[in-house]
């Protein structure tokens, strides 16, 4: 008689807890006892889930999930994808990353399922393949699923990606956060990749992405009554565009990090760690500030005077607001010079059909660093007939730059509503108003649901939608709860940022 | 200065094979159960008699308290962050667990009834490391276990399992 199967229940838990959730699969296929002890055993399910992942409890119609379906679901999908010789459809490896990122932990407590996700997609092939199929990777002659057809494992099927697909891989790259701005090989270099051949020396070799994604986000032909004007699909149904998501990503990504090098680390690194803050209600504020500068702030600034009457009903304004709008933001602004912008919006002898890309953009751009700050001032009652019973929150405070006070463009009121889209997905509205005149809008849709960490990224405009421009990238993120705050995040003073350049 | 601290304090244990072992009594505590009759008892002196557990395992169980005397208490917070590190265990603790099969499952016995956590951790734990990566048949001949479904279960239980294999 086998001493295993002598073993009480409870030791045999305190065993098969230790075990990989694989495993349990050859225990119960070795006998009847085993089987027995592990089919239907929902706590061991349970315990080895909880070891590996973010409790997912209460799903949304408050029962017990299922563990012994929930386990052996993930375990597939982390075996898919590691064993990379599938062919998982983006659409499914879509919904389970969307899935984890909406029951992954928020606060303090540091979330299992991001952890999960940043090593999944951690291996070059998984990365390139999924998060590198976008359109604007196809615009940049990047040809990644040709290079795998030599290989040993093709983790996609090696066709080019679909509409659909290529807008999934978009969506998988904005979640992910980290913009991927790889130098991959060109399709005009005829050799193919060499397996053994390791990414890092391969993404030396060739043409950085950002040039193409510039020449996206400045392109005014995607700039219409049917996008809104902001990052969503050119049929008026607000769907979001992530392909245009990415692409302002991917350039605001590439400003920031430069201006994070020129300033040495007073403005510190942001969207450097995959899949953070891609999660609903994962912002949290910094620890308290002691002196609170509000009113010194708003009395410097000499702009929007927001009567301190304000402050009492706002609190429960904020207690009803489901996006967390009160409080302080910093905000990116970037833009072409005119002269260029014009150039390369308004040289065509004839219309261009907007399926011929317009050429790449090598010209850098200027960068704005902004400390908004703000507050809800009404909250309308969700649409009846709308799918998302979320509300419409509107807003207004003040957006000044953090480089110099004499910024006229940056100084400014700024009101906005912030309202669900068709799809769920969080839309922000502004409006930025000099001297009681209304001049820039912005459209942006906040990556990872309300109260995500990561922020609000979109695009700028003229507030008349002017055909002329100009327009840019713009993202946002919150900083602090407080809208007195004023500190930034290298911990300096949060003016004088100017580069020393 | 050597005059406050008692004198190292010695008890004797019975065996179930009626063999008494003398042992200091920081020792012995490692075991929360002889720890608890101690307290509840007071000192009288007389041999606590361990029913479950023979003089060879009682040997082995003891050279791993004497091992781990100085350890901290186990915590009582018995949440899954302690135990997520699973399969690591210290070198000196895999050498001890170098025994015969029947010895460590009688290890993991005595820790259970004589209530020492971290010992039965770690004994569970080499026992897991013994299924990790194994098929089922490997699992049959590590154990000793009989096949004992039909081919026809066999089949479907495969199935239903399809979902850990690579």
């Amino acid at each position: 008689m086998s001493q295993l199967l002598g073993l009480c229940h409870e030791l045999l838990h305190n065993i098969f807890t230790q075990l990989d959730p694989s495993d349990l699969a050859s225990v119960s296929r070795s006998c009847r006892p085993l089987n027995r002890y592990v089919k239907n055993n929902k706590l061991l399910f349970k315990e080895l889930y909880l070891q590996r992942w973010d409790d997912p409890s209460p799903t949304a119609d408050g029962a017990e999930p299922d563990w012994e379906f929930e386990l052996p679901k993930l375990v597939a999908f982390q075996k898919l994808l590691e064993s990379s010789n599938t062919t998982l459809s983006i659409a499914d490896i879509t919904q389970h990353v969307t899935t984890l990122l909406s029951t992954a932990a928020t606060g303090s407590t540091h979330s299992l399922n991001v952890a999960f996700l940043a090593r999944i997609f951690k291996q070059p092939h998984t990365k390139y393949l999924l998060l590198c199929n976008s359109s604007l990777y196809e615009a940049g002659e990047v040809h990644l699923n040709a290079h795998y057809q030599n290989s040993s494992r093709p983790i996609l099927s090696s066709a080019p990606m679909a509409g659909r697909e290529r807008q999934l891989s978009a969506k998988l790259h904005c979640l992910y956060g980290v913009p991927i701005d790889v130098n991959w090989k060109v399709s005009d270099r005829s050799e193919t990749l060499d397996a053994t051949e390791s990414m890092e020396a391969v993404t030396k070799i060739y043409r950085c992405i950002n040039p193409y994604a510039r020449s996206r986000v400045y392109d005014l032909r995607r700039y219409t009554e049917q996008t809104f004007w902001g990052p969503f699909v050119d049929d008026a149904s607000e769907h979001v565009d992530w392909e245009m998501l990415e692409s302002i990503m991917v350039v605001l990504g590439y400003n920031l990090g430069m201006f994070s090098e020129r300033t040495r680390g007073l403005f510190g690194p942001v969207w450097d760690k995959p899949f953070e803050g891609a999660v609903p209600g994962s912002f949290v504020p910094p620890p308290k500030e002691e002196p609170f500068c509000s009113k010194h702030t708003r009395h410097d600034s000499g702009l929007a005077e927001v009567p301190a009457l304000i402050k009492e009903p706002s609190l429960s304004l904020d207690a009803r607001d489901p996006y967390g709008v009160t409080g302080t933001w910093r905000r990116v602004v970037c833009f072409l010079d005119y002269n260029d912008f014009y150039r390369f919006n308004f040289s065509d002898s004839r219309p261009l059909p907007l399926s011929t890309s317009r050429p790449p953009i090598t010209t850098q751009e200027a960068i704005r660093l902004i400390t908004l700050k703000l507050h809800v001032t009404k909250i309308e009652p969700p649409q009846p007939h709308t799918p998302h019973s979320l509300p419409t929150v509107h807003f207004k405070g003040t957006s000044r730059s953090m480089h110099s006070h004499w910024d006229p463009n940056a100084n400014s009121t700024i009101v906005g509503t912030v309202s669900p889209t068709v799809e769920g997905e969080i839309r922000w509205t502004t409006l930025s108003v000099f001297f009681g005149e209304a001049r820039w809008r912005s459209e942006g849709i906040q990556v990872g649901g309300p109260r995500s960490a990561r922020g609000v990224i979109g695009t700028w405009f003229d507030k008349d939608y002017d055909e002329h421009g100009p327009c840019g990238p713009t993202a946002f993120w919150k900083i602090s709860d407080d809208e007195g705050y004023c500190k930034c995040p290298g911990g300096g003073q949060e003016d004088g940022l100017d580069e020393s350049d | 200065m050597a005059a406050s601290t008692p004198a190292t304090q010695m008890i004797t244990l019975t065996t179930n094979d009626g063999v008494d072992m003398t042992i200091e009594r920081q020792v012995a505590e490692r075991s929360i159960l002889i720890k608890n009759l101690l307290e509840d008892v007071g000192e009288t002196g007389e041999a606590i008699p361990i029913p479950n557990v023979s003089e060879p395992v009682m040997r082995k169980v003891i050279e791993w308290c004497e091992q781990h005397k100085k350890d901290p208490p186990a915590s009582n917070d018995d949440d899954s962050d302690s135990r997520k590190k699973s399969t690591d265990i210290d070198e000196w603790d895999q050498k001890f667990m170098q025994v015969d099969q029947e010895m460590l499952f009688e290890i993991i016995l005595a820790a259970n009834y004589l209530d020492i956590k971290a010992l039965l951790d770690v004994g569970c734990k080499t026992v897991a490391n013994m299924i990790k990566g194994k098929s089922p048949e490997e699992i049959r001949k590590t154990f000793n276990i009989q096949n004992d479904f039909t081919p026809e279960e066999e089949d479907q239980i495969r199935r239903e399992n399809e979902w850990a294999e690579e």
